[in-house]
């Protein structure tokens, strides 16, 4: 009964945010996350199949990316709201769109802005193979997660390296296995400087 | 109708903020099993530590079903 009104709620919540793009909310901002869409886009994909809005969002994000390739946190927007984790989550994103959309015809429309995003972080990259905050923007993966600090979090190198590996899937299904490879080489080093350089003080955390 | 608007505080009641300082995070380990990142010991030293350390799941969870 509970698993049932569960669902009922995160179906309908679904549909509520899912405007002339994905919404935040209904009732407030009305606005397009674009850091929440990779969560929604999973969950609207399942729900429904529909690959045709679902590719739309993925769209405006990337038309709304910046000269150097940052895909914007909110967007349309007259504020510009900047996230280092927006290159990978909308990477995530592409990926969970191929694997239940199935569209490659999309994807290599796609994979100029994913490339392009994913660059900033070579550009961000230190010798440790750690990507650190960026100054001057909102350093936000979730509320509760504070990285205020300007330095270096576990959580956001994790899904930088989960990008890489999802980017590498999506340029194997294009046939650039040396972008793959390359790919898959990056987040397997930011994996292996976060487990090196990152681990917390209590056991097992990062 | 619930008041959202928190007027004492200035934001909305669904709403939380930061707190300060270093946190450590379930996060992490959560993005490194869910892509299958994790090798070796560090996989089922992740897991363990989201499943079995209560005290982080409460202070992490953020909304209830009221």
């Amino acid at each position: 009964m509970f698993m049932n009104t569960l669902w009922d709620i995160s179906a309908e919540t679904v549909k509520l945010c899912s405007s002339d793009t994905f919404i935040d909310c209904p009732w407030r901002e009305q606005a397009f996350w674009l850091n929440d869409h990779s969560v929604v886009n999973l969950f609207y994909l399942l729900l429904t199949g529909d690959d045709v809005f679902a590719a739309h969002n993925l769209k405006m994000g990337a038309d709304g990316a910046l000269p150097d390739g940052w895909i914007p946190a909110v967007y349309p927007s007259a504020r510009k709201q900047l996230f280092p984790s927006m290159p990978a989550l909308w990477t995530i994103a592409l990926a969970d769109f191929y694997r239940y959309a199935g569209r490659l015809d999309f994807v290599l429309e796609m994979l100029p802005a994913m490339e392009k995003a994913l660059a900033l972080y070579d550009q961000w990259e230190k010798e440790d193979h750690l990507i650190p905050d960026q100054p001057e923007v909102w350093n936000f993966i979730d509320w509760g997660i504070v990285s205020r600090l300007r330095e270096k979090t576990a959580v956001l190198n994790m899904l930088a390296a989960a990008a890489y590996k999802q980017a590498a899937g999506l340029e194997n299904a294009a046939g650039d296995k040396q972008k793959a490879e390359k790919y898959l080489g990056k987040g397997k080093l930011i994996v292996a400087a976060v487990n090196d350089k990152l681990l917390g003080r209590r056991p097992r955390l990062l | 109708m619930i008041n959202y608007w928190d007027a004492a505080r200035g934001c909305y009641n669904d709403c939380t903020e930061p707190v300060s300082g270093h946190t450590h995070s379930q996060h992490p380990l959560a993005v490194g099993l869910y892509f299958d990142l994790l090798e070796g010991p560090r996989k089922q030293q992740a897991l363990d530590a989201l499943i079995n350390n209560h005290d982080l799941i409460k202070a992490n969870s953020i909304f209830s079903i009221m």
